[in-house]
């Protein structure tokens, strides 16, 4: 698995030495990153390392590269003993891997959460209303007497698609809509 | 015959018809169903065979396209009777003869070769997500949380802070530098792509794969010739190749780097020259906002300038002269001031060069005074020898000597002990190179036994994944066809075959013991006649009644073999009657009147067809 650039592995391996960052400090930037990245934290917030005794700027790469990895590992939906491996070779102390992990496992699904948000979405389908009509006549035709039907799909952001056909289009429609599901049922057998 | 029914269904319905899963038994297939099926099963067996699995309408095409298929499948070792009409005006039992031997001709599954390849590894994952996904219950929408807004794909440029020895970076956290708390994970995502397409300087073979060759280097080629600096983010890059400036809003593009290098932009030419990135303040979201507020701002003293012009003119023309006097002035100053500032400067550069100097050689004459110190102190000592010289010439000469010969000893004894300490030294710089050497060679080993562990990790990860996909299918083929229960009807089969064969057994076995009956009977009864036939011949010439008697008596015997011989014909002609009352039967089923019937119809219109055709042809 390769995933993060060699910028984000050094800054991991960084927070392997014990004498630039301390265990202690290191768990506060991992939660912290986590948190700005689910938005739970105000963007000016720092994490508060006044009681660990750290160097401020080597805190500062690890939780840019905390962040970019966590991130990362979500987005590819890494395993536990994937994401392992690439500690591995940041060359991180067990605590600290420990502490990753464990970090990694608890926001897992809430970052995939984040991470499907960003970007564009077609509106769902959530609902249709229907209304057959039968057409008796009008001012230029004295006998119609013709099928209609109106409908009405509503979305899931609150607007609707609001569409008349003829029975024949009406079929031809729920033939078209019955092709697709078949599509995917075949593509899911595959 | 039900579950037969079934297999050749399903199996058809794996070959390709979409027909055989609406329907439940042979006896629902129509005619195009049959032909379609056919065609089907028969171009899988034999490549070579290319028919279309549509039937034609015309009555000659019909036929011949009945006969090819016809000819295929006796080709393929069809033993049954089968010709055009067997297709065309198909009985339920020749069809399911039909597909039972081109069921059983179709290859079996077993064999599909395992594709690795990153295609179908994705296709499968695909495969396997819309699975999942199927399985799930529907709910209504309003059992789920209400969605919350998607964010757009906007990014801004990140730096990761690096740390350096004995600096302080004044970079803040990531975080930080970004104005809008949603171009956050977009802009992390694009800052990881970038900094991996960078530092990885062979572009991943796999993005290079999907992506042509030809856009790659179309992009690659572009990006030299426009010099868009790759430190340069996202929505600068497409700024600058959409070439729409400032103008445009930050982009919303939803795909990452993907539609970077897909992305064709026609309208893009060689000699655009680089628009300057957008300063900070201009980048804000509300940038419209602040331009509309500008605009009213101006529109508004527009209409102040038109109500009082004349006045502000006169205003306006002494304010400009008496403005451009102080520029005017101001400009020079700050000329003059500049000028001296870099005199300045000079002047001290200049100083601070002599002040190098002068410390190097103060340096330079404090060295020298410490060794004339040093040398007056010698001479001092020596002159205070001077007054008695020779005695202090010979103690001086036994001092030498005392010391020349402590030197001598102490030589010897530096030779013992060095000895040693060489050969100890030897033997640790040994030791060590040894060390070194077991130590890299064990790092070595270090390194392969990582890089097994991640192969053999992947490996398992692979299998595992193969492992689930195999056990679903598993799952998907049980409720297909449940062997346990075909096999339990084989089964049941076989025992009733069983037991019918006893009863078949016992049937024989009780109609032997009537013949034998019959037997006995006959003989006694043959036993009887000569014992009565002697008595009465005996008898018969001495008394006319006697022979009266005898005569009857032989007259009955004969009425009674005649009745037994018929009694027997009969029983032959009942037989008989049956098995042509059988045979009846089985011609009747495959209704060949009916067919031959059908078949004259269709030389007919065939017939019909040809002459139409010669027609056409003549007319021609």
């Amino acid at each position: 698995m390769d995933i993060v650039p060699k910028s984000v592995i050094e800054g991991l391996r960084l927070c392997g030495d014990d004498k630039l960052i301390s265990g202690k400090a290191f768990e506060i930037i991992i939660e912290h990153a986590c948190q700005t990245v689910l938005g739970n934290i105000a963007q000016n917030n720092e994490p508060d390392l006044s009681k660990e005794n750290t160097n401020l700027s080597v805190a500062k790469q690890c939780h840019g590269s905390v962040t970019v990895l966590m991130l990362e590992a979500a987005k590819h939906d890494l395993q536990e003993e994937q994401l392992g491996m690439i500690l591995d070779d940041c060359g991180l102390p067990q605590k600290q891997k420990e502490a990753f992990a464990f970090s990694y496992n608890h926001y897992k699904e809430d970052l995939r959460d984040k991470l499907s948000k960003v970007g564009r979405h077609a509106p769902n389908l959530v609902d249709v209303e229907w209304r057959l009509d039968y057409n008796l006549k009008n001012n230029r035709i004295n006998k119609v007497n013709e099928l209609q039907y109106t409908i009405s799909l509503k979305q899931d952001n609150g607007e609707q698609v609001d569409l008349v056909c003829t029975r024949d289009e009406l079929q031809d429609l729920v033939g078209k809509l019955k092709e697709a599901s078949k599509a995917l049922e075949r593509a899911s057998q595959i | 015959m039900e579950e037969v029914d079934k297999i050749i269904l399903h199996s058809l319905s794996g070959v390709g018809c979409e027909f055989a899963d609406e329907i439940f038994s042979l006896k629902e297939m129509t005619t195009e169903n049959v032909v379609e099926g056919a065609v089907k099963c028969i171009r899988i067996v034999n490549d070579d065979f290319k028919m279309s699995p549509v039937f034609p309408p015309g009555m000659s095409a019909r036929f011949r396209v009945g006969t090819s298929i016809a000819q295929a499948c006796q080709n393929l070792g069809y033993r049954g009777e089968i010709g055009y009409q067997t297709l065309l005006y198909s009985s339920e039992v020749d069809v399911r003869k039909l597909f039972m031997f081109l069921v059983e001709k179709l290859p079996r599954k077993e064999g599909i070769k395992e594709d690795t390849g990153s295609a179908s590894v994705l296709q499968r994952r695909i495969g396997q997500v819309l699975r999942e996904q199927g399985s799930k219950l529907w709910l209504p929408s309003y059992c789920f949380a209400p969605h919350s807004n998607f964010v757009p794909f906007r990014t801004q440029t990140l730096t990761i802070p690096k740390y350096q020895k004995d600096k302080e970076t004044t970079t803040p956290y990531v975080h930080q530098q970004i104005s809008d708390s949603n171009f956050f994970i977009p802009s992390l995502l694009e800052l990881n792509v970038k900094q991996y397409h960078t530092t990885s300087k062979q572009p991943s073979s796999k993005t290079k794969q999907n992506v042509s060759r030809e856009s790659y280097q179309w992009k690659q080629q572009s990006l030299l010739q426009e010099k868009i600096p790759l430190t340069s983010s996202f929505d600068d890059v497409i700024r600058l190749v959409s070439g729409e400036g400032e103008q445009s809003k930050q982009s919303r593009f939803v795909h990452t780097q993907k539609l970077q290098t897909v992305q064709t932009l026609p309208n893009l030419t060689n000699s655009r020259p680089i628009i300057p990135r957008k300063p900070q303040h201009l980048q804000s979201s509300n940038y419209g906002k602040d331009q509309e507020q500008n605009v009213n701002k101006q529109n508004h003293n527009e209409a102040i300038h038109e109500n009082h012009v004349e006045k502000i003119k006169e205003v306006e023309l002494s304010d400009e002269q008496r403005f451009e006097e102080t520029e005017s002035k101001l400009l020079e100053e700050i000329e003059r001031k500049e000028t001296e500032c870099v005199k300045y400067q000079k002047k001290m550069q200049k100083m601070e060069t002599s002040i190098k100097q002068m410390k190097i050689e103060i340096g330079e004459l404090e060295v020298s005074t410490e060794e004339a110190e040093k040398k007056i102190v010698v001479q001092q000592k020596t002159c205070q020898l001077l007054p008695n010289a020779e005695e202090n010439m010979e103690k001086l000469q036994k001092l030498i000597e005392k010391n020349q010969q402590r030197i001598v000893s102490l030589g010897k004894m530096w030779e013992e002990r060095r000895l040693p300490m060489i050969n100890e030294i030897k033997e640790f710089k040994e030791k060590t190179e040894l060390s070194e050497d077991n130590t890299e060679i064990k790092l070595e080993e270090i390194k392969l036994i990582r890089k097994r562990m991640k192969e053999a990790t992947e490996e398992t990860k692979r299998k595992e994944q193969m492992i689930k996909q195999l056990s679903t299918e598993l799952e998907s083929m049980k409720r297909d066809i449940s062997r346990q229960s075909y096999t339990k009807r084989i089964h049941e089969i076989v025992s009733s075959i069983h037991k019918q064969q006893e009863e078949i057994g016992r049937v024989i076995s009780e109609i032997k013991d009537v013949q034998k009956q019959i037997n006995k009977m006959k003989g006694r009864i043959d036993r009887t006649f000569t014992a009565v036939d002697e008595v009465m011949f005996k008898d018969a010439r001495k008394n006319e009644n006697i022979r009266q008697a005898y005569k009857y008596l032989v007259s009955l015997h004969d009425g009674c073999t005649e009745l037994l011989r018929t009694v027997e014909e009969t029983g032959a002609i009942l037989r008989e009657v049956r098995e042509l009352e059988d045979q009846i039967d089985t011609e009747s089923q495959k209704n060949a009147e009916e067919n031959l019937k059908k078949i004259m119809k269709d030389y007919k219109e065939i017939k019909r067809e040809n002459a139409e055709m010669i027609k056409a042809i003549r007319k021609q």
